[in-house]
């Protein structure tokens, strides 16, 4: 008896999950998709593996239309031979109407369906979504690659936050933070999308607002966040000549202090010196007269960036969640992002040389 | 039936019943019932549940059960096998086989436990050995969402109002179900080993630690409205972690959660066996088969969300009468009549 139950067990647990296999050859992975459109009404732009011959993969897209994201695959399903998988996306492009619906409710199928990869990326995008598709030689990769490719860069660079599909659903259910999600953009130069900054949301749709490069670096820096490396590029003038002075970040401490309306945050930052043409690093006097100006400079930045962010009305480095934590009263006062508009935020920068490269 | 066990394999038995089924369902009804305190909720509820060990501790050798008693907690263990039954095959159905049939995966589910109970007690009881390794495998991995921890979820503390702490306490037994096992089992310990004092107390940091670490790691990872949308926000919050050697992490821990829920059931099956041969001794084998054929059927009765949710609910009130209040009777009465 024992052993034909063992027997059984053996044999049963070969069975379970036959029903639920799927076979490559009745799927086709989709790597890229793209979506533009407004609640009730969206185009899909599914970017997918095309298996010509043995150990040739290349990409081709198809577009379909729907009331939901979920209606759009649909409807692209029924051009194609084999059935749209997009449960390994790497990357999710929208059109910047697309991001002024509440991504939550948008991809509501994302969350809910087990089988999705939830680490693929969203991304902002300006302009018409039919020339993100174009694969050209200067990319030098397939384009699902290109996109992942570039994305990465921008987040070791610290141009845009590590944040995937998972992550900004937990940052859009935070009253006290906004999401910030990569802005691409089509380079004029080369014909090939870029990433330019971030793109702001504001209580969970995009807010309209973006910022560069340098901007979006300084929102990594408040947040405390960056990437593996953070560089900042000033013109130093001295003796009736500009000398570019390149700096990365090494490490960086923040300190808030909120009290009533206001609140006074100080970075103090470490750098170490990538280009700096005058030199004479060696001498006290002229780090110092280094680490004021990038003082003042980073100081002056930091404050823009922050009045860019109370006019977009979007708080993706977070002091809603620390005035939440300990100071109930400034946080009960109404809509966190309302009141983190009106309220008064100095930032200083105190920066500090401790590494100068291999020259003085 | 007779049986020995080592206070460790006590301890394990109890510790895997206690946290078998309901580790990854316990911390969203929990925290969502208790609010932004939780945390402290649960350190309260911690301390009741170290209470009730020691009442088990100091009153086990008055807990001696008649057949009707015997027949209530059978019914009782039989409800219990079934809603974790039901629930462990729902999540299998939602999250990983949504295409096989339930009965299936049920069936090979439950010839586990009619293998193992008709086999030796030994098997059963060396069972639980298999998960000690899974579960600190567990507790890594959930250590990669460290980076996305946001500690000022923990304030500000205070907010909860006393409804929420009262539904908090309550949510909180569900961490509690399985310890009645302890007055049944407690006195086939071997008498050479003590359990009183350090022990005990040793057993009580163990399942606070564990379940505590639970509530503090989705605390710090969700926010109460995200919570309110996950009923399983551990196995998520694992679907969210990218590694490089399996596509989806949440399926591999689904797969250990399905291995504890079996050996839970094999044990509680085992507990309600051993109760029914106190008193009805023969046809063992018969009465085991018939067992097991309840649990494949009975749990494909209730395999919908809305059966699933108002189950778990209910299992919480009944463990109040079982784990609490029955014992408690039982104990005060043979204590009378002993005087």
């Amino acid at each position: 008896m024992k052993k034909i139950i063992l027997i059984s067990i053996v044999c049963s647990f070969l069975l379970v999950g036959c029903w639920d296999e799927r076979l490559f050859k009745d799927i086709t992975i989709v790597p890229l998709i793209a979506y533009d459109g407004k609640q009730g009404s969206w185009t899909g732009y599914f970017t997918h593996a095309v298996v010509a011959k043995p150990d040739s993969i290349s990409f081709s897209t198809i577009q379909g239309s729907g009331v939901s994201i979920e209606d759009t695959r649909l409807d692209a399903n029924r051009k194609t031979g084999e059935l749209l998988d997009p449960s390994q996306v790497l990357v999710v492009l929208l059109t910047t109407e697309a991001a002024k619906t509440n991504p939550i409710e948008t991809f509501d199928i994302a969350y809910r369906m087990p089988r999705t990869r939830l680490s693929g990326r969203l991304v902002v995008v300006e302009g018409d979504l039919a020339q993100y598709h174009k694969k050209t030689e200067n990319m030098g990769k397939e384009l699902p690659d290109y996109y992942e490719a570039n994305l990465k860069t921008a987040e070791l660079d610290s141009v845009i936050p590590d944040i995937n599909i998972q992550s900004a659903a937990r940052l859009l259910l935070d009253e006290g933070i906004d999401l910030q999600l990569p802005y691409m953009k089509m380079s004029e130069a080369t014909g090939t999308p870029g990433v330019e900054g971030v793109a702001l949301f504001s209580d969970k749709v995009f807010s309209g607002h973006t910022l560069n490069a340098k901007e979006s670096t300084i929102i990594q820096i408040l947040k405390k966040k960056p990437g593996k490396s953070a560089m900042f590029t000033y013109k130093w003038k001295k003796e009736d000549k500009d000398y570019p002075v390149t700096v990365t970040q090494n490490k960086v401490k923040k300190k808030w202090v909120i009290t009533g309306n206001s609140i006074h945050a100080t970075y103090k930052m470490k750098f170490s010196v990538n280009e700096f043409a005058f030199d004479h690093l060696d001498k006290e006097r002229s780090r110092k007269e280094l680490e004021d100006f990038l003082s003042k400079e980073l100081t002056k930045d930091f404050n823009d960036v922050v009045k860019k962010l109370q006019e977009a009305k979007s708080d993706p480095v977070g002091f809603g969640r620390t005035v939440r934590a300990f100071h109930p009263q400034l946080w009960k006062k109404g809509k966190w992002q309302d009141t983190f508009a009106e309220l008064e935020i100095n930032v200083k920068v105190e920066a500090e040389i401790t590494r100068t490269g291999i020259l003085n | 039936m007779n049986f020995n066990l080592s206070r460790n394999q006590f301890f394990l038995i109890l510790f895997v019943v206690q946290s078998g089924s309901s580790f990854f369902s316990f911390p969203s009804p929990f925290v969502n019932a208790a609010g932004r305190d939780a945390w402290l909720v649960f350190i309260v509820a911690g301390a009741l549940h170290y209470m009730l060990l020691l009442f088990y501790e100091r009153n086990y050798k008055n807990f001696k059960i008649g057949p009707f008693v015997g027949w209530l907690y059978k019914i009782y263990w039989l409800f219990l096998t079934i809603v974790y039954m039901a629930y462990i095959d729902y999540t299998l159905a939602v999250w990983g086989f949504p295409e096989t049939p339930q009965i299936i995966v049920i069936a090979v589910l439950v010839t586990v436990s009619l293998y193992a109970n008709l086999s030796r007690a030994e098997t059963v009881i060396n069972l639980s050995v298999m998960l000690i390794p899974l579960i600190f495998v567990f507790v890594i991995f959930l250590q990669f969402a460290w980076k996305d921890l946001v500690w000022t979820n923990l304030f500000p503390f205070g907010e909860s109002t006393g409804a929420e702490w009262a539904k908090g306490f309550l949510k909180a037994q569900i961490a509690f179900i399985g310890s009645e096992l302890y007055v049944f089992f407690r006195k086939h310990v071997d008498s050479k080993q003590k359990i009183k004092g350090r022990p005990l107390f040793f057993y009580q940091i163990l399942w606070f630690t564990f379940f505590f670490f639970s509530v503090l790691i989705v605390i710090l990872y969700y926010t109460p409205r995200g919570l309110e949308r996950l009923p399983e926000p551990l196995l998520f919050l694992l679907k969210a972690q990218e590694v490089t050697f399996v596509e989806r992490l949440d399926l591999f821990f689904l797969y250990i959660w399905t291995v504890w829920t079996i050996i839970t059931i094999v044990i509680i099956s085992f507990a309600a066996l051993y109760v029914h041969r106190l008193h009805f001794n023969e046809h063992q084998k018969r009465d085991t088969i018939i067992w097991h054929i309840f649990l494949v059927l009975l749990p494909l009765f209730f395999l919908s969300k809305g059966f699933v949710e108002k189950l778990n609910d209910v299992i919480i009130y009944l463990y109040l009468v079982f784990g609490l209040f029955i014992p408690l009777i039982v104990i005060l009465m043979n204590r009378r009549k002993q005087k």
